[in-house]
Order: structure tokens, then C-alpha cells, then sequence
């Protein structure tokens, strides 16, 4: 009797102290996590030509400045600084001149706009916080050279799934060659090209 | 004595933890089944659209893990393919819209709206500067966040419903899609009849073709 009684006292005191340890991590507040990745866009298959045309990339504060709130963890995670570094070297990589406009202001003699935005991102945990897994819909938008019509629209999904000290890294290299991959084959692209080569001639 | 009690107390938390956390993964499926003998086809000027709306407990279960029924979120697949020879078709979420018989009709993405049908798109506002994933009332998953496995299963289900989203693209000739989009749905009446409306965009040519498929929801 008394040694049931140490039992249940035992295990009481052992489901006190999991919810204690468990509110303490539970309330320890918001933590940001550090985005390090490669400020370039590593990009696998990268041709030495490339596509013949001037582009204004349309970067706003809410992309520069994204951030993503994982609701199991309540981690903080600053994709903004690493979005639009990435995207500026994707684009110079890509396209034959680009002007960045941070402003909104759409830059003079381009051939068209090119737009990113964060449609949706979500992150999985393993039990215990083993690894994470990232998923990024980035959506690109190309418009017309005064900003106003869309010639072109595309989402990629970016997937990072390993273990933390690489998953960004992986996420941002799926994104960036989906990216330049989808430009490379846009009919509406090639279209404008000719457009465009159609006109010089 | 007292390091003997410690020591139990040590492995009596150790083992509720491990008991908590589960072992495995949750996996879900991709979905692989295209669209049901119930789904409603389209076609209009070249594009064809199928919407099939995912009522079953089956389908739900297997690719979601919610069950339609209970779930406030209302999950719908889409098809879209563009056999027309000069028109680049624009399918975006912002131009879908979810109608309910006596009710205003409501954007897939007006995080603003505050109708009697609820706010949608089911997911987050992507629209703001601070991304947020749905909380329960976005998303009504019947799960309860208590340990660390059943934590890390619901942050599996809700990255599920992202990876099978509809992207938002425009269709050239030629080309197909296919995804998922999602509507929250707060209040749901089984006499209410339903409509989806897509107005759907021809880039080239700056013409709007609009499609509406009526849906018969029994879910609450």
C-alpha cells in the first residue's frame, strides 16, 4: 500500500515537472531564427546567355521586409533580407539588365516589370524539433514595361527538408533554379522577345 | 534515499515524455487520384476547368487528415487546362470566389470580409508583412496541440494543405494544372446551396471568361 502510494506520488511529481519544463518552453517568448544563406543565387544548370531583356524587379517593403511565424514553435523566420538578395542576383543572372525598384517608382525603358511576392510557407517539425521542414510559394508576376498589364504569372515551390543548419540553404536553391527555370521556359518570354527583336528590326 | 526517489522521478518523466512524443512521423500522401466521378467539368473559349469538391471522410482522411464533415475548411481540387491556340489564361486564388445562395459573395483572399460565410482563403494572409499560418479558427483541424508529437503532426497537416495549394500561373496553350484551394468556412448551412466562381483572365487578348460550378455541400 505504502509502496503504491510512492508510486503514484512519484508519477504526479513527474507529470508536474514535464508541464513545468514544457511551459517553460512553451513561454520563453518569441525567438528569431538566423537565415544563412549565400547572398548569390545558386543557380545549377545557369546558361552563359541570357535572355534578351530589360527588366525593372519590383521589390516592395512587404517582401523585403517578410517574415514567417511558425505556429508550433513561434520562431520567428526573417526570409525578407535573404528573399531579396536572392532575388536580385536570380534576375542578373537571367536577364540581360535589370534595374531594382525598391520604391515602387517603375524604372524608365524597361521592357517589362517582374514582380516576387510570398503567396504561402508553411514549416513541418519532427517530434522534439529533430529537423525541419519548409515549404515557400513564391509567386512571380511579369507585367508589361509601364507595370500596368500581366503578360505572365508563375508560383514555384521551394522545399527545404534536412536538418536546420542547411534547410534554408536548401530551400532558397530549390527556389532559385524553379525560378530561372520557369523564366528560361515562359512562352509568354519568348514571345516578348520576339516582340521585342520584331520591333528593332 | 532521496537520490533513489530522484532517479525514479528522472525515469517516471522520461518515460511520460517519450510516451507523449510518439515514435514515427506523420506521412501524408500525395494526391495522386485526379478527380472523382462527382467532379464538374467546364470547358469555354479553349480552357477547360474540373472543380471537384472533397466531401468523402475517404479522400479527406487520406490526403488531409480531416474529415469534411467536421472541418471548417471547405477543400476543393481544381484542373484547368488550356487548349485554346492564342490565350494565356490567368487562374489565381484573388479570382476565385466562393457564392452562397442569399449571401454576398466573398474573395478567396479579401482577408478583410467579414461575412456570414466566413473569411477565405482557408490559409494565411499572405498579403501581410508578418506571415501567419491559421490559427484554429482558420483552420478548425480537429487536433489537440498537447505534445510534442501531436505538435509536430499538426505543423505536418498544415504544411500538407500548402504543399497541394493551387499555384497561382498563368496558362499558356497547351499547358495544364492542378491543386487545391481552400475556403474557410464558419458557418455552414446544409439548405444553403453553394456556387464557385473563377473569373479567369486571357492576358493576351485582356478578355474575362467566367466560370461558376454550383456545389451541394452537407457539411456543417
Amino acid at each position: 500500500m505504502k509502496r503504491n502510494n510512492v508510486l503514484i506520488n512519484n508519477l504526479a511529481r513527474a507529470v508536474m515537472l514535464v508541464m513545468v519544463v514544457g511551459l517553460a518552453a512553451g513561454t520563453t517568448g518569441c525567438r528569431t531564427v538566423g537565415i544563412d544563406v549565400s547572398p548569390t543565387a545558386r543557380i545549377q544548370s545557369a546558361s552563359d546567355q541570357k535572355i534578351a531583356l530589360s527588366v525593372g524587379l519590383m521589390l516592395d517593403g512587404r517582401f523585403c521586409t517578410n517574415s514567417f511565424i511558425a505556429p508550433e514553435s513561434g520562431l520567428i523566420h526573417p526570409f525578407g533580407p535573404a528573399l531579396k538578395e536572392q532575388s536580385i542576383s536570380l534576375c542578373e543572372q537571367t536577364f540581360e539588365k535589370v534595374t531594382v525598384s525598391t520604391n515602387g517608382v517603375v524604372p524608365a525603358g524597361v521592357d517589362a516589370t517582374l514582380t516576387p511576392e510570398v503567396q504561402r510557407c508553411a514549416i513541418a517539425y519532427q517530434p522534439r524539433g529533430r529537423s525541419e521542414d519548409i515549404t515557400l510559394l513564391l509567386e512571380w508576376t511579369l507585367r508589361s514595361g509601364d507595370n500596368r498589364n500581366i503578360l505572365w504569372m508563375t508560383t514555384v515551390d521551394g522545399h527545404g527538408d534536412q536538418g536546420k543548419s542547411t534547410v534554408f540553404q536548401l530551400l532558397f536553391d530549390d527556389l532559385a533554379n524553379k525560378s530561372y527555370q520557369a523564366f528560361q521556359e515562359s512562352p509568354e518570354i519568348k514571345l516578348l522577345i520576339a516582340k521585342k527583336s520584331g520591333a528593332a528590326m | 534515499m532521496q537520490k533513489r526517489e530522484l532517479l525514479k522521478l528522472t525515469i517516471s518523466a522520461l518515460f511520460l515524455v517519450l510516451a507523449g512524443a510518439g515514435c514515427g512521423t506523420l506521412t501524408i500522401p500525395q494526391y495522386t487520384a485526379g478527380p472523382s466521378t462527382q467532379a464538374k467539368t467546364v470547358e469555354s473559349q479553349g480552357l477547360k476547368i474540373t472543380v471537384d469538391p472533397i466531401l468523402d471522410a475517404e479522400r479527406g482522411n487520406t490526403y488531409f487528415k480531416v474529415d469534411p464533415a467536421n472541418s471548417r475548411v471547405d477543400i476543393i481540387y481544381l484542373q484547368a487546362e488550356n487548349a485554346s491556340t492564342n490565350s494565356t489564361w490567368l487562374l489565381n486564388e484573388a479570382n476565385m470566389h466562393l457564392v452562397v445562395t442569399g449571401q454576398a459573395d466573398l474573395n478567396a483572399q479579401d482577408q478583410d470580409v467579414k461575412g456570414h460565410y466566413g473569411t477565405a482563403n482557408g490559409l494565411a494572409g499572405a498579403a501581410a508583412p508578418l506571415l501567419l499560418f491559421p490559427g484554429p479558427d482558420l483552420l478548425a483541424l480537429p487536433l489537440i496541440f498537447s505534445s510534442a508529437k501531436s505538435g509536430s503532426d499538426a505543423s505536418v497537416v498544415q504544411k500538407n494543405f500548402v504543399d497541394k495549394e493551387w499555384l497561382n500561373q498563368t496558362l499558356s496553350p497547351g499547358q495544364r494544372a492542378q491543386g487545391f484551394i481552400y475556403f474557410n468556412v464558419k458557418e455552414h448551412s446544409p439548405t444553403n446551396g453553394a456556387t464557385l466562381r473563377m473569373d479567369c483572365f486571357d492576358v493576351r487578348n485582356q478578355q474575362t471568361n467566367t466560370f461558376t460550378f454550383p456545389l451541394t455541400y452537407e457539411t456543417k
